[in-house]
C-alpha cells in the first residue's frame, strides 16, 4: 500500500523523470548499467525526500542529488567489456540529413567519453543552468565553471569531429 | 550539429515507455562506493566474530596444561573487548546516512572522508588484533617449545618480524581492497579544484 508521502514523490519523479533518463544515458554505457543507475538514482531521491524542504524548485534539488549519484556510480566491471547499445546511423550520412533522435544519440555517445565532472557540466549546460547556478550546484566558483564549461564544451567537439562530424 | 540543434532534442529526450516505477521499499542499495565498503568490512567483522566465538574451545582441542587457561582467556577476553569495540564504532559509522544534497564538491568530500575513515578503523583493528592473537599462539604451543635459551633471541626476532610482515600486508590488502574507491573519488574531486 503506497502512502501519501510516497504518491507525492512519485507524482514528482515521474513530472521530472526526463532528469533522471537523460543522466543515466549520460553516465553509462550499456541498458543493465543505464536501469541500475536509474535505480539507485530513484533511491537517494527517496532517501533524501524527508529533507526536501520545498524552498528551492523540485528540479533544482533533484538535480543535485541525482547528479551527485550518478558521479560516484560504481558500474559493474564485467560489463564495461560491453560497448554502448544506443542505435546509431552509418557515419557515412551528412548531418543534415541525419534526424534529431540520431544527432542526439551522437551526442550522447560522445559525451560518455567526458570525466564525471564534464558530464555534469555538460548537463547542466544543456538544461539551460546559468553559470552561477552551475557553480552552485557543484560547488565551485561561477569563473571557474565559466572555464570548464568551455574546455569541456571544445573537448566535446573535438570528440565529436574525431568521430567523422562538424560541430 | 551545434549546441542549438542538440537542445531541442534534449529538450524532447524523454523515456519511450512510461517508467515502471519501482516499488521504494524494495530497492537496495549497492552501488555506491561507501555501500560496498560498509558491506564488505560488515561481514568480514561478523566472519572475524564468529571465529572468535570459536576460539574459546581452542585449549580443549590442543590438550594444553591447566596453568595455561588462565593467561589464554585473559588474552582471549582482551580481543573479545577489541572486537566488540570495533564492532561497535563500525555499527555507528554504517546507521549514518549519507546526504546526497549538498552541492557535489561538499558531497565528494564527505565521502572521501567516509571511506578513509572507514580504511583506517579497519586498519586499526587489525593492528591491534595482531599482537594479541601472536601472544595467544605462542600460549597454545607454550608446551610444545623446546626452543634453547640461546635461541630466544632468535625466537623473538623472527615474532617481531612477523608482526611487522603481517602489518604491512594489513595496510596493503585495505588498501588494495577498498583504496582504488577512495582514489576514484580523489581524482573527482581534483577535477573540481580552482584551474
Amino acid at each position: 500500500m503506497v502512502n501519501t508521502s510516497e504518491k507525492e514523490f512519485l507524482s514528482h519523479i515521474e513530472a521530472h523523470k526526463g532528469i533522471i533518463h537523460k543522466i543515466s544515458r549520460m553516465y553509462t554505457d550499456t541498458p543493465e548499467d543505464r536501469e541500475d543507475l536509474y535505480q539507485e538514482m530513484v533511491l537517494q531521491l527517496w532517501r533524501s525526500y524527508a529533507a526536501f524542504d520545498g524552498q528551492s524548485k523540485f528540479s533544482t534539488w533533484m538535480y543535485r542529488v541525482a547528479v551527485n549519484t550518478a558521479i560516484t556510480f560504481l558500474k559493474k566491471e564485467k560489463r564495461r567489456q560491453h560497448p554502448a547499445t544506443d542505435i546509431l546511423p552509418d557515419i557515412r550520412t551528412d548531418p543534415p540529413d541525419m534526424d534529431a533522435g540520431s544527432r542526439l544519440a551522437f551526442f550522447y555517445q560522445a559525451v560518455r567519453q567526458l570525466s564525471p565532472v564534464e558530464k555534469a557540466l555538460i548537463f547542466y549546460f544543456m538544461e539551460g543552468l546559468s553559470h552561477r547556478e552551475i557553480a552552485a550546484q557543484l560547488g565551485i566558483t561561477e569563473v571557474n565553471t565559466r572555464v570548464k564549461l568551455n574546455r569541456t564544451k571544445e573537448k566535446l567537439q573535438q570528440i565529436i569531429k574525431k568521430n567523422g562530424y562538424e560541430f | 550539429m551545434n549546441f542549438d540543434d542538440i537542445k531541442d532534442a534534449w529538450d524532447k529526450d524523454q523515456p519511450n515507455d512510461s517508467l515502471s516505477l519501482p516499488v521504494l521499499r524494495q530497492l537496495k542499495a549497492a552501488r555506491q562506493p561507501i555501500d560496498k565498503i560498509r558491506c564488505n568490512i560488515k561481514t568480514e567483522m561478523y566472519a572475524q566474530a564468529g571465529c572468535i566465538l570459536l576460539l574459546v574451545f581452542f585449549p580443549f582441542f590442543r590438550n594444553i596444561s591447566p596453568e595455561l587457561y588462565l593467561p589464554f582467556y585473559t588474552l582471549y577476553l582482551v580481543m573479545v573487548i577489541v572486537t566488540v569495540y570495533y564492532l561497535i564504532r563500525f555499527r555507528a559509522f554504517s546507521r549514518i546516512i549519507r546526504s546526497y544534497t549538498d552541492n557535489s564538491r561538499e558531497s565528494l568530500q564527505e565521502l572521501y572522508f567516509e571511506i578513509r575513515l572507514n580504511m583506517e578503523l579497519y586498519k586499526s583493528y587489525s593492528f591491534s588484533m595482531t599482537p594479541i592473537a601472536a601472544l595467544m599462539v605462542i600460549v597454545l604451543n607454550y608446551d610444545r617449545f623446546t626452543v634453547p635459551r640461546p635461541n630466544l633471541l632468535l625466537l623473538g626476532i623472527f615474532v617481531v618480524c612477523f608482526l611487522v610482515l603481517v602489518l604491512f600486508f594489513t595496510h596493503w590488502w585495505v588498501n588494495y581492497c577498498y583504496g582504488r574507491y577512495a582514489r576514484q573519488i580523489k581524482t573527482i574531486l581534483e577535477e573540481l579544484k580552482e584551474m
